[in-house]
């Protein structure tokens, strides 16, 4: 049901308590149980689908070890319900009929076995175990066809040309006079670099020379899969638990570029205090992503070779700044003044930003001060002229007269969030500075809203 | 302080641009002291009627123009100067709306520079730049010369000192004058929340993210002439060139007068004089033993009235339309006022004879109306479409055009746009907009949008429930109407704008029926009857069976065996009778003749409801009350409806011959009836009225309750002319229904979508009169209905989904013989597999032995396009094997017929239900007769009709059908909203009530109501819903 109609239903002093859903982090969780179960079956595979929710465990050869099927069944079930989950488990001679079995029976934390050759036990589940798609369901329905047993009481050759072989093959599956194959599921490979020495060291640079070596090796490595890094975690251990110096270096882009990353490493070494001696270096790639092609063109080589230096000006600023504090400003179509602009995080936008391209922006925005208050300060008038336009107003103690003044501009927007209605003018002062002020439509009150350059 | 008229405004014609209606414009603009105002829609006129009431009233100067917006030049605004140049705005308009697909206009310079006569040019620069072609300008000023000036438009935006500069050094440059205007968008500062939202609707974007496509302030509304003058500071020269140029438009609306079509008469005789030989050889056709005194004077009376008002082209065009009808064989039939008219009877238009009616001209024409008439006709609905292209043809495209239709936002396309616009949630909008009724929102809609969710105290849903109430109403986009027409003498395009409708070949002009009338231009209303059809199709099928050849006229009368039928309420499929308050008059009614017809046609109304009349004409007709009128004259007005005024034309009579009013001013005093908005008018009738009465020595009592009968009657009373046109058709179909009941079933179902009932009861209905119904089969049905053996033969048009090219595929091959097995079937036909499947579905295949489940299981091996069978692929379809497939149950069976027919010949779908509703102590509604009165009771059944009447008071009537028949529900106010779940969204109630009955018409009163749809969920009934 929608939230709204959910919401209806609760009581109204209890707020509904939403959790988003996230496949990415349950297809993380599911491989992680998948590397759990590699201990009951040398073969585990997550079942094909878009969002994947089963285990599939080949147990061929495995049963006796535990003695016998049941036994087995037991252990698993054991070890996921002791870690906090729900399961349901079945055990068959075939994926299909497992299948089937273990989404036909409710049996909550519990397990089945079905002996060989005993699957027409199975005929009075749902037709829905049987992994078929959509439009057969709906044939089978308009046929009255619910159980595995109608199912298989139909010719199949005639099923093939009706309903295609897709259900045909999903039968035979599930008898067992085809086969299906399992895809196992292998954990992604961890990039380090590690190395023990016999006598601990305790001169910096012999240190720093074999990190560097380290890294020239993860480097490569990397670069034959078409990786690049995008943190590294550089530790010097040494030989007593918890002496241990470490940095973490996040460069926001994959990246093979090995003299920044030296660079970057350097700058960290320098400022570090050895005070223990170092019996393990280690280097790890936390993070790496595919190197990002930049696109060629034939005849811009100038935009190119800008773009790249930009690329690696953010790399390194990122790379000894950290994320949170590299940015750029992003235009944003909006009335009011203090909306115009937004700071995005300069990894996400890669596009150099050509405004004179967007000609549809309001020319409003090139009428806006370069220097923008954060807040707009608030200002006394203390003398109007004609007109209803200021002539001396004073600001931090200071007393100004404008000596002119241009506008007024009405911003009257903003309505749906938070309604803002201002007359904004421009002045210059005796002094020879401009600023832009504005007045506020409802309160009267008059604020200092930036400096025009 | 500098006088001002506002001389560039959008209303909410220029659709998803302007935020006001075009009354409020000019309504507001009166209010505010203008000196005039302009309307000026985008390529378009089509507010400008209404802004011209509004401003007649409020007796402000209204200039007619428009902005254009050639793709070549920067857009100009134009104004009309006289009749000549509105002519040439109109034919501009049209030039670039038809070349264009629906709602666009496409236009260049040259095509401005063909028309530019007689109208005023004000060129709008753009607004964010400051940059135009000037070499444009210079050609605006040498095309319109003194006639072109620039608007000069300010918004407080960030540099308007800096714009006025440039735009004075425009003026130096190109010598164009600068104006002053407006560029208005709404017509005051709080309808800019609106505005916002429109254009976000516009640009399909929600408000928050609309960003600078919204306005920045809300300086595009009428402002105050104060604010103008500090505006334009410096520069008054400006505001008082807005006067000058108001002052040169001259052109009012008042100025377009109906200019009749020429060729209407042969050669050598003026129109009225062909009129006037029509006439008197209709006559003598109609009354073949000669022309009785009346109807001789009352035919000089007419003539003389139209020769002198000049009507003859407008009589002589409907003639020639009716003419070419009946040529063609299409039932077609006068309806409304102009029943009122024997020369109409002449001229075949009418079929009422003026003989059994008391006709008054003078509700149809008047002297002091001063209009062109208004003459509706009925054709068969689906064969108007022949008559429109008639007219088409014989006028040319240049000369005809349909009027609009003003398709406006309703509930729930408001509650969708505003939703999206404030950025709510898909699923609350869904749930909003199904929650909402149809026509409204009303007090409730606060309440009903808390039910699902949205807090109406809270600041989003305060704000949006106020913009939904404000976007009720606003225009979305120009339809064409269903069927009214104009004709012109000169190109129609002088006289209003013609642009392209959604339909191939099909133009519409920019103003609607309303704007049509209040402007007295003339149209012909075509419009459709589905009766007229089924009557037709009922006469061919008798003859084709019966060989009898019946027409409208010869139909015996006073057929005693048909007007019992009518005082039994045995009525259903009737034209006009069968409705539910119908069939509860008949037996208290007891009509016994046709006048007796045309009362009750007009007495189950809200005129005669709300004023009462209904009840005294049933006691006096029962002999309960005597029968006594005030005096002679009275007598004569009232004797044939026993003393009760049921007619608008009783109601002028009585005010002449009680009052001593003309004719004409009884017409008048009809029409104030209806104009109640203008109270002040009402009144002076009213005086007048009394005064006469007095006069004639009628008493103040009786005198206010014909004052207070009149009233009541104005807006919803029937004209007896009218009711009298339809009583017609009440005989002919009621006599069709009593000796010919299966043929008259199946045209009825043949001609839906029309009527009261849906298939499904006509077809319960027919089986009750002993008609044998056949199902729907490949080898005996085609797509209509059919008699066979004089049973009734179901045809394919029942089945949804169905097009009638496969069926036409299917009754082709089966002229080779029967298809005996599947396999033949499709070999011979070559039918898809989505088409066999509903085919399947509907169990078609029973002559084929092939129930449901079979058929679909061998269509399936029919792949989805076949292609001829080759000699390389012989395709055997249908394998030898028979599968193992369940059988259906009888309710499953049933629950297929209505999914895919809406009926089903089995059983009903609650028979199956029949012991758990016994065990609730439930009756069927047969035994309902057996109930006495005030005894409680409780029923069940599936939702047929819903009808709320405006005059009973929220009261909801709903038809609910069993097995064993249908059950009236009579549902309070309170209950309906009790339960309005239930009510509002099931199709199946289970009803916890009590016993009304009163002269065999029994009602259940229902106090509780409890859902069975989930026992019926698979059963898709639609409940067809009236006022």
């Amino acid at each position: 049901m929608p939230v709204s109609e959910a919401q209806t239903l609760c009581p109204d002093r209890r707020p509904l308590k939403l959790v988003a859903v996230n496949p990415e982090f349950d297809r993380i969780l599911l491989e992680r149980l998948a590397v759990v179960a590699q201990q009951f079956s040398p073969l585990v595979a997550l079942n094909e689908a878009e969002e994947p929710d089963a285990l599939l465990l080949d147990l061929t050869g495995v049963a006796h070890l535990y003695g016998g099927e049941s036994e087995w069944a037991k252990s698993v079930c054991a070890t996921f319900v002791s870690k906090g989950f729900q399961l349901q488990c079945a055990v068959a001679e075939t994926i299909g009929a497992a299948w089937a079995l273990a989404h036909g029976v409710h049996m909550p934390n519990r397990f089945r076995v079905l002996p060989a050759g005993e699957l027409d036990r199975l005929n009075a589940l749902s037709i829905e175990t049987l992994r078929l798609n959509p439009e057969a369901h709906s044939v089978f329905r308009r046929l009255g066809i619910d159980s595995i047993g109608q199912l298989l009481a139909l010719n199949r050759n005639s099923l093939v040309s009706r309903v295609g072989r897709a259900v045909t093959r999903r039968i035979g599956q599930f008898l067992g006079d085809i086969p299906e194959l399992l895809t196992p599921y292998l954990p992604p490979p961890i990039f380090r670099e590690r190395r023990q020495f016999e006598h601990p060291l305790t001169q910096p640079h012999w240190i720093e020379e074999i990190s560097l070596q380290l890294l020239k090796r993860l480097l490569q490595r990397l670069a034959k899969r078409q990786l690049g890094l995008s943190q590294l975690h550089v530790v010097w251990q040494g030989e007593m638990a918890g002496t241990q110096l470490a940095w973490m270096i996040d460069l926001g882009r994959p990246t093979v570029d090995e003299p920044l990353l030296v660079e970057l490493c350097q700058m960290k070494w320098e400022r570090a205090a050895l005070s223990f001696a170092v019996a393990t270096v280690q280097m790890t790639a936390k993070q790496v992503g595919r190197l990002q092609c930049v696109r060629l063109s034939l005849f811009d080589e100038h935009q190119i070779a800008l773009r790249k230096d930009i690329d690696t000006l953010v790399t390194r600023l990122h790379g000894r700044l950290g994320s949170a504090h590299v940015s750029h400003l992003e235009l944003v179509p909006d009335a009011i003044p203090e909306h115009q602009t937004r700071l995005r995080s300069a990894i996400e936008s890669s596009e150099i930003y050509d405004v004179s391209l967007d000609a549809g922006l309001v020319p409003q925005l090139w009428e806006r001060p370069l220097l923008l208050a954060a807040f707009p300060q608030p200002v006394d008038v203390l003398r109007m002229c004609h007109h209803s336009r200021p002539a001396v107003i004073k600001w931090q103690g200071q007393l100004s007269e404008l000596h002119h003044v241009w506008g007024p501009e009405r911003v009257e927007s903003g309505w749906w969030r938070r309604a803002v209605r201002r007359d904004y003018y421009r002045v210059e002062t005796h002094t020879g500075q401009r600023w832009w002020i504005f007045q506020r439509l409802d309160t009267r009150q008059w604020f200092l809203h930036g400096e025009i350059a | 302080m500098m006088p001002y008229a506002e001389l560039h405004c959008l209303s909410n014609f220029s659709f998803l641009q302007g935020a006001s209606h075009p009354e409020e414009l000019a309504t507001q603009a009166a209010e505010l002291g203008y000196a005039a105002i302009a309307i000026t829609d985008q390529n378009s006129v089509a507010g400008v009627v209404r802004a011209h009431a509004a401003a007649k009233d409020a007796g402000l100067k209204l200039l007619i123009g428009a902005e254009m917006t050639p793709q070549d030049a920067p857009p100009v605004v134009l104004w009309a100067t006289n009749r000549n140049g509105y002519g040439e705005l109109c034919h501009l308009i049209t030039k670039g709306r038809r070349r264009a697909p629906k709602g666009d206009c496409h236009l260049t310079f040259d095509d401005i520079a063909q028309h530019h006569t007689d109208l005023l040019a004000g060129v709008l620069p753009p607004a964010h730049t400051e940059q135009i072609d000037v070499a444009r300008l210079h050609q605006y000023r040498e095309l319109f010369g003194d006639r072109c000036y620039l608007l000069a438009e300010l918004f407080r935006g960030p540099h308007d000192d800096k714009r006025l500069a440039w735009l004075r050094g425009l003026e130096l440059q190109t010598s164009i004058p600068l104006v002053a205007s407006g560029g208005v968008l709404f017509h005051t500062p709080t309808r800019r929340m609106l505005h916002d939202v429109i254009t976000a609707v516009r640009y399909r974007t929600s408000v928050a993210q609309a960003g600078h496509l919204l306005q920045p302030n809300r300086e595009r509304h009428l402002r105050l002439l104060a604010d103008l003058n500090i505006l334009y500071r410096g520069h008054e020269e400006l505001l008082a060139r807005t006067v000058e140029i108001a002052d040169q438009c001259t052109f009012s609306l008042d100025e377009l007068r109906y200019e009749y079509p020429r060729e209407l008469a042969p050669e050598g005789m003026s129109p009225m004089e062909y009129l006037t030989q029509l006439t008197w050889d209709g006559a003598q056709r109609r009354f073949p033993e000669g022309v009785p005194e009346k109807v001789r004077g009352l035919l000089q009376h007419e003539l003389q009235l139209i020769e002198e008002l000049q009507y003859e082209p407008y009589f002589l065009t409907v003639w020639d339309l009716v003419r070419f009808a009946r040529s063609r064989d299409i039932l077609c039939q006068g309806r409304g006022s102009a029943a009122n008219s024997v020369v109409c009877y002449c001229l075949d238009v009418t079929s009422v004879d003026p003989s059994r009616i008391e006709v008054l001209f003078e509700r149809f024409i008047s002297r002091e109306r001063n209009e062109a008439p208004d003459i509706d006709i009925d054709f068969e609905h689906e064969r108007r479409e022949e008559v429109l292209q008639y007219l088409y043809a014989k006028y040319g495209r240049e000369r005809t055009g349909m009027t609009a239709v003003t398709v406006t936002y309703r509930p729930r396309s408001a509650i969708r746009d505003v939703g999206k616009a404030l950025g709510l949630s898909q699923d609350l909008i869904d749930r909003l907009a199904k929650n909402a009724g149809y026509h409204s929102t009303g007090e409730k809609f606060p309440i009903r949008c808390k039910e699902v969710g949205l807090n109406p105290a809270s600041a989003i849903g305060k704000r949006f429930i106020s913009l939904v109430t404000e976007l009720l109403g606003f225009p979305r986009h120009l339809s064409q109407h269903t069927g009214g027409m104009v004709m012109t003498r000169g190109p129609l395009h002088c006289l209003v704008p013609i642009e392209n409708a959604a339909m191939e070949g099909r133009t519409v002009v920019q103003w609607n029926k309303d704007d049509l009338d209040e402007l007295g231009i003339l149209k012909v209303d075509c419009l459709s009857l589905g009766m007229l059809t089924a009557i037709r199709k009922c006469f061919e099928l008798v003859k084709q069976h019966h060989d009898l050849d019946l027409t409208l006229a010869n139909v015996p009368e006073d057929d005693t065996k048909v007007y019992d039928m009518i005082c039994r309420a045995d009525t259903i499929g009737v034209f006009q009778i069968e409705s539910r308050a119908q069939m509860s008059m008949l037996p208290r009614l007891k009509p016994r003749c046709y006048y007796d017809l045309v009362i009750e046609v007009s007495i189950v109304r809200p005129g005669p409801i709300q004023g009462d009349m209904v009840h005294p004409y049933l006691r006096r007709r029962n002999g309960e009350e005597p029968v006594t009128y005030p005096n002679e004259n009275i007598k004569r007005v009232l004797k044939k409806t026993l003393g009760v005024p049921l007619f608008q034309e009783q109601c002028m009579q009585l005010s002449i011959v009680a009052a001593g009013f003309t004719p004409g001013e009884a017409d008048q005093l009809r029409r104030a009836m209806a104009a109640w908005r203008r109270p002040g008018l009402i009144d002076q009738f009213r005086r007048k009225l009394l005064a006469g009465m007095q006069e004639n020595g009628l008493t103040g009592e009786y005198a206010e309750r014909v004052f207070n009968q009149i009233r009541g009657f104005g807006e919803y009373g029937f004209p007896e002319s009218h009711a009298a046109s339809f009583a017609l058709l009440v005989y002919v179909s009621s006599w069709l229904k009593c000796h010919y009941p299966a043929e008259f079933a199946a045209s009825i179902i043949n001609s839906q979508p029309m009527g009261f009932y849906a298939p499904a009861q006509l077809i319960r209905d027919a089986r009750d009169h002993n008609v044998e119904v056949l199902p729907i089969d490949v080898n005996f049905s085609d797509w209509s209905c059919t008699i066979e053996n004089q049973a009734l033969r179901l045809g394919f048009r029942l089945i949804s989904g169905l097009r009638q090219e496969t069926i036409e595929t299917v009754v082709q091959a089966r002229m080779h013989g029967p298809f005996s097995t599947m396999d033949e079937f499709l070999v011979r036909t070559q039918l898809s597999r989505t088409e066999l499947a509903r085919l399947s579905d509907a169990d078609a295949f029973r002559s084929l032995n092939e129930n449901r489940r079979l058929s679909f299981w061998n269509s399936l091996a029919q792949s989805d396009s076949p292609t001829q069978p080759s000699l390389f692929s012989p395709q055997h379809f249908v394998d030898d094997i028979t599968p193992e497939l369940p059988q259906m149950s009888a309710e499953q069976e049933v629950h297929a017929d209505y999914r895919t027919t809406s009926l089903s010949l089995r059983a009903h779908p609650l028979s199956f239900y029949r012991e758990e509703l016994d065990q609730l102590r439930v009756i069927p509604n047969g035994d309902l007769k057996h109930i006495a009165n005030n005894n409680s009771v409780r029923v069940a059944g599936l939702v047929l009709l819903r009808q709320r009447p405006s005059t009973a008071k929220g009261i909801t009537f709903v038809t609910i059908e069993d097995e064993t028949g249908a059950a009236n529900l009579v549902v309070h106010q309170q209950t309906w909203d009790r339960y309005r779940k239930i009510t509002h969204h099931s199709r199946a109630w289970l009803v916890h009530g009590y016993v009304q009955s009163k002269d065999s018409v029994i009602h259940v009163v229902a106090n509780r109501i409890v859902d069975l749809s989930d026992k019926l969920h698979a059963v898709q009934t639609k409940s067809r819903d009236f006022r």
